[in-house]
C-alpha cells in the first residue's frame, strides 16, 4: 500500500539560491528497497528530507500510496506513516532503550505518569516480531552503534512507519553490522514495509536494493533495477563520465635503507576510569619507514583509544610508546603527523580562518621570536591552497569550508613538516569518492617518501586497500598482522573482527554469508 | 543532645528558602541549562513578596494588620513575579538566541537594580522595611512540639516549611515518573532526540525555567514572611549555594535535599556560633560562602579519589 | 571573499544600535514612570555627562576603571575560564595597595605607587588563579568557585576594612588615607580623572598587541575557540587555564588599584561595589575583543554618568543605571553571544536540526 512518489521537487537555499533538487523524481514502489545514490552535495538527504517534513520543497509534488499528501513536519510524516533514521541516531545516553522508543509517544496511567511496564512490554513485543534482539533494560550509553541504529528503527516502528527512510545508514557501521542491518532490512520489507536508503556506496546498491535512483547535481538522472546494473556502471553515472573504483595497491616490500624502525607500540594496555576491562589490552607492534600498517577494527574495541595512544593524547596505563626509541613527548610537535578521526573537533578549529588552522602546527616557525610573521602565514595558506586545490581563501573561516576541504586543510598542515611518523584515523569518512582519492594518493605519496604511517580505520576496504600490513583488533586486542595481498583472507580477517566469546556473535553469525560481498568482482 | 535538636531544628527551617529555589534550579538543570539566575529571581521574588504586602497593607480595604492572609499575598506575589521574570529570561535565552549564560548575568543584575530603584518608589525607603506580616502557622507545634528531641527537630516547623518537603516529593515524582519529566530529562541529555520526534526541546526549557522563577520567587518571598520585613540583598547568595547543593546532590531530589540540609545546618551554626562566640559579623557572613566552597572542592576531590586515579 | 566577515561586523554593529536605542526607550520610559519632572531628568540623565567638566571627567575616570576591569573578565572569557569573582578581586586589588602604602607612608611615590601596583595585581591574581587551579586540578567548576571565593573574600575585605585597617580617627567604616605624594594627578580638576586613564589606555594597547600579533595570543585565542584542538596541536592547554585566570585577577586587581591611587584615595566598606559586573558587561559587549573594549567602557561610564547626574539633579534614584545596563547588556549580547561562546555547543544544546 505505501507506494512514494515524487514529481518535480525542487529546492532552493538561500540567498545564494543554490538549487539543491533540481526538478528531481523519484518512485518506490510499496514493499521494495529503494536506493539513492549520488555523491556528497548530490541532492540525496535533501530529497529525502523533504520527504520527512524537515525541508519544504520550492516546488514538486509527493504522492504516497497514490494519494497526494503535504508533509509540513516531522510530526506529520510521522502521522502519514513516514519515518526517517538520520546518520547520528538521537539516543538519550541516561535512558534506557524502552524509554528511548517511547519518548513523546508513551504509554501513561492516570493521563500523565509513564507506564513503563507497559513500555517494556510493548518494545518486547515490537522486538519479537521484527527480529530485533534489543535488551528494553539497557541504557542508551551501554548501546553499540549499530545497537544504536536499531533502537532508531524500533522508534519508527513504534510510531507505525510504513515507508522507513535511512541516511547513509551504513556510513557509520563497522563490516559486521552493515550485515547485521541489511538482515533487518530484508525482514522489514518482507512483512510490507517501503525501505528508502541513501547511499553513496555503489556496492550496497547490489547487496541490499531491488531498484535504484541515481542523483547527480540536485537532478535524478534514471531509474534501474538493482540487479540490471553493474558496479562500474553506477559509479560512472554517479560521476558523470569518470569511473572510479577502488584499486587494491601493490605492498611494498621494505627497501634495505627502509628497515629501520621508526615506531614502536611495546605492550600497551590502557583502562579507562572505572572500566571493567582494559580498552586496549597488551598491543604491540612496530612500524619501519616507508610502510603503510593498517589496523581495523568495529567500534568500540579500542581502536579510538589507539589513536590516542600513538599519537600521545592519551598515556597508556601500563606498556611504552616508542618514536624514534625514545618515549613520546608530553605535547605533539612537529615529529608526528596526525589526521584525527573526530576532524571537526580535535583536527580543526572551526571559528579560525584557514591560514591560522594551517598554522596551528608549527608556531615556531611562523612566530619567530613570538612575533606573527603574516607574510609566512599567508604564502604558506596560499601555497596550500594551491597544492592542495582547496575551495577557501587565507582568510576564509575554517567552519565554511565543505568536508572535503577541512580534510585537504588538515592533510596540508600534518604533512607539511614531512614527519617521519604519520597516524591516519578513518581519513576518508564521509567524504565523497573524489576527495577519497586525493586522499589515498597523499597517504600513498607520504609512504613514498618513506614515512611510517599507521593507518586505523574502520572500513576493511580501507585498510586492505592502501596497507602494507594488515591487523584488526578486537575487545581491545590485536589479533596477528599479516602481510596484505591477493592471497590475504577476507573472510578470516571478518571473524577475527568479532573475536572469539564476543557478546554479539550468535546473533550476527547468520550474516556471515554475507562477507563473501566485498570480493565480488 | 537537646542543642543538637534544636540546631538542626532551625537548620530546617533556615533550609526551607534554599530547598526551594534548589528544587526550582533542578528542573533547569535536568533541561540542560546553567541557571545562573537562581540569585536575581529569589531577589525579585523577596521584593514583590514586601511590595505585595506594603501595598496591601496601605490600603484602607484591607483588614488589620495580623491577617494570615498576608502571608498567603507575599507567597503568592512573590512566586508569580519570580515566575514572570524567568518567563523573560527564559524568551531571551531560547528565543532571542542570547547565550544562556548571559542572559541569566543580566537577569541577576536586572534584578538588583530593579529592585533597588522600586524600592525607594514602592517601599518609600531603601534600607529595611518592616511589614505586618504574621508568622506562619506551625500546625505541628501543639499536638507534637512537646515530643523529646523530635518535638524540636520536626514539629515545631511553619506550614511552609512542611510544604517546600511536599513539594520535594512532588517534584521527585514529576521528574521520575510522569511524561513530561521524561521529555525534560531528554531536552537536557539529548535535544536533538526531541527534536527528530517533532517536539521542541525548547519549549521544555522554557517550562523549566518558569517553574524555577516561580519555585525561586517562592523562596524569595519565604525570606521576606519569614523576617516580617524587607531588607536589601535578602538573597545574600542563596541562589548561587542552590546551583551548588544541585550538583552535590547529584541531580536528585534527594541528594538536593541532603545538600540543602548541609548548607542550612552551617547557617545555623553560624547563627549559633554568632551569640555564643563573639566573632566578627562579617566572618559570620562569608561562612556560608566559605562552607559551600568547601564543599564543592570536596565533593570534587572525593569523585576524584572515588574515580580511581586518571591518565 | 570577506564577504561573510563584513556581513558578521555588520550584524554586530546593528546589534549594537538596536541594544543602544532600545536602553535608550528603556530610560526614557524608566525616567518617565518614576521622575516627577520628567523633561528635566531626561535632559540630566542623557546630556548630563557633557554639562561640565565635573561630570565628563568623571565618565572618563570611571571609563578608564572599566577599560581594565573589562580587559580583565575578556582574558578570562577569551579563553573560555568564566571568572565571575571580579568583586572580589578589585576589592582585594585595592585593599592591598591600601595596605601597602598605608604601611609605607614614607617610600619615595614611584617606589611606593610601584610596591602598591604590584601588590593589587598579585592579590587579585591568586585569588582568581585559585580557582584555575581547582578547575585543572580538580574539575571543579570555576564560574562557580570564582564567584564563590570573591563572596567570602568581599567579606574579609570588609572585616580587614573595619579592623585591622580601620581609620581611628574616622566614624566611617574606611582605612586612612593614602598620603598625598602617593595620589596619582588629576587631569582634569575638578574631576576624577587621572593618570591613570594612562595605564589603561596603556594595558589596552598592550592587549591588542599581544591578542593580535604574538604567539601568546594566537595560541591563546586557539585555546578558547577549540581546547581539544588546541591540545592536539601541541599548546599547553593547562597553562592557558591558571594564566588567564591569574592575568584577569591581576587585572581587576589593577582596576581596584587605580581606584584607590586616583579617584578614592581610601578604602571603604564596599566602595568598589558593582566593577566587577560591571567588567563582565564591558567585555561580553565587546565581544572579549580588546579593541571593541574602550567603546563599549565610554557607554557604560556614559550610562553611569547620567545615572548619577540623574540622582543628583532630580528625584530618582540613581539605581536605574543598572536597570539600563543589564538592558544594553542582554540586548548586545543576545544577538552576539552566539558568535562569542562555541556556537557549536549552543547550537547542540539548542537542539533542532543538527549541522551536516
Amino acid at each position: 500500500m505505501p507506494s512514494v512518489s515524487m514529481k518535480g521537487i525542487s529546492k532552493y537555499y538561500g540567498a545564494s539560491s543554490i538549487l539543491a533538487n533540481d526538478c528531481a523524481d523519484l518512485l518506490v514502489r510499496d514493499g521494495e528497497i529503494h536506493a539513492i545514490v549520488g555523491e556528497n552535495g548530490a541532492g540525496k538527504s535533501t530529497l529525502m528530507k523533504i520527504l520527512y517534513g524537515l525541508e519544504r520543497p520550492d516546488s514538486g509534488r509527493i504522492n504516497l500510496g497514490g494519494r497526494e499528501v503535504h508533509v509540513r513536519s516531522p510530526a506529520e510524516a510521522a502521522l502519514l506513516g513516514i519515518g526517517m533514521v538520520q546518520q547520528h541516531a538521537e539516543i538519550v545516553d541516561e535512558f534506557s532503550a524502552a524509554e528511548n522508543v517511547v519518548l513523546c509517544a508513551e504509554p501513561r496511567r492516570f493521563g500523565f505518569v509513564l507506564d513503563r511496564r507497559a513500555a517494556r512490554a510493548r518494545f518486547a513485543g515490537l522486538a519479537a516480531d521484527n527480529g530485533f534482539s534489543l535488551d528494553p533494560d539497557a541504557l542508551g550509553s551501554g548501546l553499540s552503534v549499530g545497537e544504536r541504529q536499531e533502537l532508531e528503527i524500533l522508534k519508527l516502528l513504534y510510531r507505525k512507519a510504513q515507508v522507513l527512510v535511512l541516511d547513509e545508514p551504513t556510513a557509520v557501521l563497522a563490516e559486521e553490522e552493515v550485515f547485521s542491518l541489511f538482515a533487518t532490512l530484508r525482514r522489514l520489507a518482507a512483512s510490507g514495509r517501503t525501505i528508502i536508503i541513501i547511499t553513496h556506496k555503489v556496492r550496497e546498491v547490489r547487496a541490499i536494493a531491488d531498484s535504484v535512483t541515481v542523483m547527480r547535481h540536485g537532478k535524478t538522472l534514471s531509474r534501474l533495477a538493482a540487479g540490471d546494473v553493474g558496479e562500474e556502471e553506477l559509479a560512472t553515472l554517479m560521476m558523470g563520465g569518470q569511473s572510479f573504483a577502488p584499486a587494491l595497491r601493490t605492498p611494498r616490500r621494505p627497501r634495505p635503507e627502509d628497515v629501520s624502525v621508526v615506531f614502536e607500540a611495546q605492550d600497551l594496555r590502557y583502562v579507562l576510569r572505572g572500566a571493567a576491562r582494559p580498552a586496549v589490552d597488551g598491543v604491540s607492534f612496530s612500524l619501519r619507514r616507508g610502510e603503510v600498517l593498517g589496523i581495523c577494527a568495529l567500534a568500540g574495541n579500542g581502536l579510538a583509544e589507539l589513536e590516542d595512544l600513538a599519537t600521545g593524547f592519551r598515556r597508556p596505563s601500563s606498556g611504552r610508546v616508542l618514536l624514534d626509541g625514545r618515549r613520546l613527548p608530553r605535547r605533539r610537535g612537529k615529529a608526528i603527523g596526525y589526521v584525527p578521526q573526530d576532524r571537526l573537533r580535535r583536527g580543526a578549529s572551526l571559528h579560525s580562518s584557514v591560514q591560522e588552522n594551517l598554522a596551528a602546527l608549527d608556531r615556531d616557525a611562523f612566530f619567530p621570536h613570538g612575533i606573527r610573521s603574516v607574510h609566512r602565514m599567508v604564502s604558506f595558506a596560499e601555497a596550500a591552497i594551491r597544492g592542495y586545490d582547496i575551495a577557501a581563501t587565507p582568510e576564509q573561516r575554517l567552519g565554511s569550508l565543505s568536508g572535503g576541504s577541512i580534510q585537504k586543510v588538515i592533510l596540508a598542515r600534518e604533512l607539511n613538516g614531512n614527519a617521519d611518523f604519520l597516524v591516519f584515523s578513518n581519513p576518508t569518512w564521509g567524504l565523497d569518492i573524489a576527495s577519497t582519492e586525493f586522499v589515498y594518493e597523499r597517504i600513498l605519496a607520504a609512504r613514498e617518501r618513506g614515512a611510517a604511517i599507521l593507518l586505523v580505520s574502520s572500513s576493511l576496504d580501507e585498510v586492505l586497500a592502501l596497507s602494507d600490513r594488515v591487523g584488526v583488533m578486537s575487545r581491545g586486542r590485536l589479533a596477528g598482522i599479516e602481510e596484505n595481498g591477493p592471497t590475504l583472507d577476507r573472510a578470516h580477517l571478518g571473524k577475527a573482527m568479532l573475536g572469539a566469546g564476543h557478546a554479539v556473535d550468535s546473533r550476527r553469525a547468520h550474516a556471515g554469508r554475507g562477507l563473501a560481498m566485498g570480493r565480488k568482482p | 543532645m537537646k542543642d543538637l535538636s534544636v540546631l538542626c531544628g532551625d537548620a530546617l527551617g533556615l533550609m526551607t528558602p534554599l530547598l526551594l529555589a534548589a528544587i526550582g534550579g533542578l528542573f533547569t538543570e535536568l533541561a540542560g541549562m546553567l541557571n545562573i539566575a537562581l540569585e536575581g529571581l529569589i531577589t525579585i521574588g523577596a521584593f514583590a513578596a514586601a511590595a505585595a504586602v506594603h501595598a496591601v497593607s496601605a490600603s484602607p480595604h484591607f483588614p488589620a494588620a495580623g491577617n494570615g492572609a498576608a502571608a498567603v499575598i507575599a507567597l503568592v506575589a512573590g512566586s508569580l513575579a519570580g515566575g514572570m521574570v524567568a518567563l523573560g529570561y527564559g524568551i531571551g535565552s531560547q528565543r532571542l538566541k542570547a547565550n544562556e549564560f548571559v542572559a541569566g548575568l543580566a537577569t541577576n543584575l536586572l534584578a538588583t537594580g530593579i529592585v533597588v530603584a522600586l524600592a525607594d518608589r514602592l517601599l518609600g525607603n531603601k534600607g529595611v522595611v518592616s511589614l505586618a506580616i504574621p508568622g506562619l502557622a506551625r500546625p505541628l507545634e501543639r499536638t507534637l512540639g512537646n515530643m523529646p528531641f523530635l518535638g524540636e527537630l520536626l514539629f515545631r516547623q511553619d506550614i511552609l516549611t512542611y510544604a517546600s518537603w511536599f513539594l520535594v516529593i512532588v517534584a521527585s515524582f514529576v521528574i521520575t515518573k510522569s511524561t513530561f519529566g521524561l521529555r525534560l530529562r531528554a531536552s537536557g541529555s539529548n535535544p536533538g532526540a526531541l527534536a527528530t520526534l517533532g517536539r521542541n526541546p525548547k519549549r521544555y526549557r522554557l517550562v523549566a525555567v518558569v517553574l524555577s522563577g516561580l519555585a525561586c520567587g517562592l523562596a524569595g518571598a519565604a525570606l521576606t514572611v519569614s523576617l516580617s520585613a524587607y531588607v536589601p540583598d535578602m538573597s545574600a547568595g542563596r541562589g548561587w549555594i542552590a546551583l551548588v547543593a544541585i550538583y552535590l546532590g547529584g541531580k536528585k531530589a534527594g541528594g538536593v535535599l541532603a545538600a540543602c540540609f548541609v548548607f542550612a545546618f552551617a547557617e545555623s551554626l553560624s547563627n549559633y556560633a554568632q551569640g555564643v562566640l563573639r566573632v566578627p559579623s562579617d566572618f559570620i557572613l562569608a561562612l556560608p560562602y566559605a562552607i559551600t566552597l568547601a564543599a564543592l572542592i570536596g565533593g570534587a576531590a572525593w569523585k576524584r579519589l572515588r574515580g580511581g586515579q586518571i591518565r | 571573499m570577506k564577504a561573510p566577515a563584513r556581513a558578521a561586523l555588520t550584524a554586530r554593529l546593528l546589534g549594537f544600535g538596536v541594544a543602544i536605542v532600545g536602553a535608550a526607550l528603556l530610560a526614557i520610559l524608566l525616567l518617565w514612570g518614576l521622575s516627577s519632572s520628567f523633561s528635566a531628568s531626561l535632559e540630566l540623565f542623557f546630556l548630563g555627562p557633557f554639562r561640565n567638566a565635573w561630570y565628563f571627567g568623571n565618565m572618563l575616570a570611571e571609563a578608564s576603571v572599566l577599560v581594565l576591569a573589562g580587559l580583565g573578565a575578556a582574558v578570562a572569557f577569551g579563553s573560555r575560564n568564566f571568572n565571575l569573582g571580579g568583586e572580589g578581586q578589585v576589592y582585594a586589588g585595592a585593599i592591598a595597595a591600601a595596605a601597602i602604602l598605608l604601611g609605607l607612608p614614607t617610600a619615595s611615590p614611584p617606589l611606593g605607587i610601584g610596591l602598591a601596583l604590584l601588590g593589587s595585581a598579585l592579590a587579585g591574581a591568586a585569588l582568581a588563579w585559585f580557582s584555575g587551579r581547582l578547575k585543572l586540578s580538580l574539575g571543579v567548576d570555576e564560574l562557580i568557585s570564582s564567584f564563590l571565593a570573591s563572596a567570602i573574600f568581599v567579606y574579609l575585605g570588609g572585616f580587614l576594612i573595619s579592623g585591622p585597617l580601620q581609620d581611628p580617627s574616622s566614624n566611617f567604616q574606611s582605612t586612612a588615607s593614602i598620603a598625598p605624594a602617593f595620589r596619582l594627578a588629576r587631569l582634569f580638576p575638578p574631576s576624577n580623572l587621572s593618570t591613570a586613564a594612562f595605564a589603561s589606555l596603556f594595558a589596552l594597547g598592550l592587549a591588542m598587541f599581544l591578542s593580535k600579533r604574538t604567539r601568546l595570543g594566537f595560541e591563546f585565542g586557539l585555546v578558547g575557540r577549540n581546547a581539544e584542538f588546541a591540545r592536539y596541536a601541541g599548546i599547553d592547554t593547562g597553562f592557558y587555564v591558571t594564566a588567564p585566570m591569574a592575568l584577569s585577577g591581576a587585572l581587576y586587581g589593577l582596576a581596584g588599584a587605580f581606584l584607590l591611587l586616583g579617584t578614592q584615595y581610601k578604602a571603604m566598606k564596599g566602595f568598589t561595589s558593582g566593577i566587577g559586573w560591571s567588567g563582565i558587561a564591558v567585555a561580553l559587549v565587546a565581544g572579549n575583543s580588546p579593541s571593541a573594549i574602550l567603546p563599549s567602557a565610554l557607554l557604560f561610564a556614559y550610562l553611569d554618568t547620567g545615572a548619577k547626574a540623574v540622582m543628583i539633579g532630580s528625584d530618582v534614584t540613581g539605581d536605574i543605571v543598572s536597570v539600563i545596563q543589564a538592558t544594553v547588556f542582554f540586548l548586545v549580547t543576545a544577538r552576539a553571544a552566539d558568535g562569542l561562546f562555541g556556537t557549536r555547543a549552543s547550537r547542540l544544546r539548542a537542539g533542532g536540526k543538527k549541522a551536516r
